[in-house]
């Protein structure tokens, strides 16, 4: 019976998880028909590349006249996070070939959305799941939103820029479980928001994880004088 | 579509791929290593928790509008109530979307 209830709550979960990248996604395909883009190119992009911040700043780069070379690389910045993810959620998934297909579906929501979960069965399958519904949603939103084109509402008027972070608030307030845990992680924004105007798109986030540090240090330096 | 739009886009998805399976085949390295499989799930939370507090407050290098900041934070404390997914993004959207019209 507990066991049901948790299942639907996981379901609720990932349909609105799934169903704001949906939307997210038919923003983005207004916006890249807005630049001209065709709609196969759109559909392969978000099939093959799958990571949504990063495919607004390439189709941004490129709409605004930006060289392709450098389109790319603000682009991968973005991505560079996902390497990360990768290193923690592979300990709940498998080795071997469908570690293949795994590595695609990483992401925030499903690395936040799996580490969120008790134990490392429920952990691949929330992610597992979770990355399905989103390599659907995101090429599906993308697709129908080059088709309606200038007929999508903007957006903002849809309040749909403060539905992802909140997500992830949502999920980190599931995952911090103790006060070192959270002053890091609030540390960590601080120094994000603090650079944010100065540093390229993405790499702000990374410059958070410098609060690690000192900690790494102290860990390095005890194991010197053992 | 120019051919080096078409490259670029090959590149980014190639390259997007490699950093995800790179970070897959990472842990294999790193395993055996207690301390930092704690770390680098330490990071994975302080880097959520940069990308929540960023995409939040800032458009690209500007600052973002009222509206989305308190459509986080009302969604945030809908979080904190411990209320459903779907309820926390509805108060995010919704709010965000309301306030804009005022």
């Amino acid at each position: 019976m507990i066991a049901h209830a948790a299942r639907s709550r996981r379901a609720g979960e990932i349909a609105s998880i799934a169903g704001s990248v949906l939307l997210v996604g038919v923003s983005y395909g207004a916006l890249a028909d807005g630049a001209h883009l065709p709609l196969w190119f759109v559909l392969l992009l978000a099939c093959t590349v799958l990571g949504a911040s990063s495919e607004l700043v390439f189709v941004g780069a490129i709409a605004g006249g930006a060289s392709p070379v450098l389109a790319v690389v603000g682009a991968l910045l973005l991505n560079l996070r996902n390497g990360l993810y990768g290193v923690s959620v592979a300990r709940f998934l498998p080795r071997g070939a469908t570690r293949l297909l795994d590595a695609h579906l990483v992401n925030d929501e499903t690395a936040a959305y799996g580490l969120a979960q008790p134990d490392a069965g429920t952990g691949r399958r929330a992610f597992r799941v979770l990355g399905v519904a989103i390599a659907v949603a995101w090429p599906a939103g993308a697709a129908l939103g080059v088709l309606l084109g200038r007929s999508v509402p903007d957006p903002s008027s849809l309040g749909l820029d403060a539905v992802f972070p909140a997500i992830l608030l949502a999920m980190l307030i599931g995952v911090v479980r103790d006060l070192r845990t959270g002053g890091l992680a609030l540390g960590g924004a601080a120094a994000a928001v603090a650079v944010t105007p100065v540093v390229a798109t993405g790499i702000a986030p990374l410059v958070a994880l410098s609060v690690l540090v000192p900690g790494m240090l102290r860990g390095a330096w005890r194991r010197r004088r053992r | 579509m120019s051919t080096p739009i078409l490259a670029a886009a090959a590149v980014l998805a190639i390259a997007t791929y490699a950093i995800r399976y790179a970070g897959l085949r990472a842990s294999e390295v790193l395993q055996g290593t207690e301390g930092l499989a704690r770390q680098m799930d330490l990071g994975v939370i302080i880097l959520l928790a940069a990308i929540s507090a960023t995409s939040a407050l800032f458009d690209g290098h500007d600052l973002a509008d009222p509206a989305r900041v308190a459509g986080v934070v009302l969604g945030g404390t809908a979080a904190l109530l411990r209320l459903p997914l779907v309820v926390v993004v509805l108060v995010a959207g919704v709010s965000a979307a309301l306030l804009r019209l005022i």
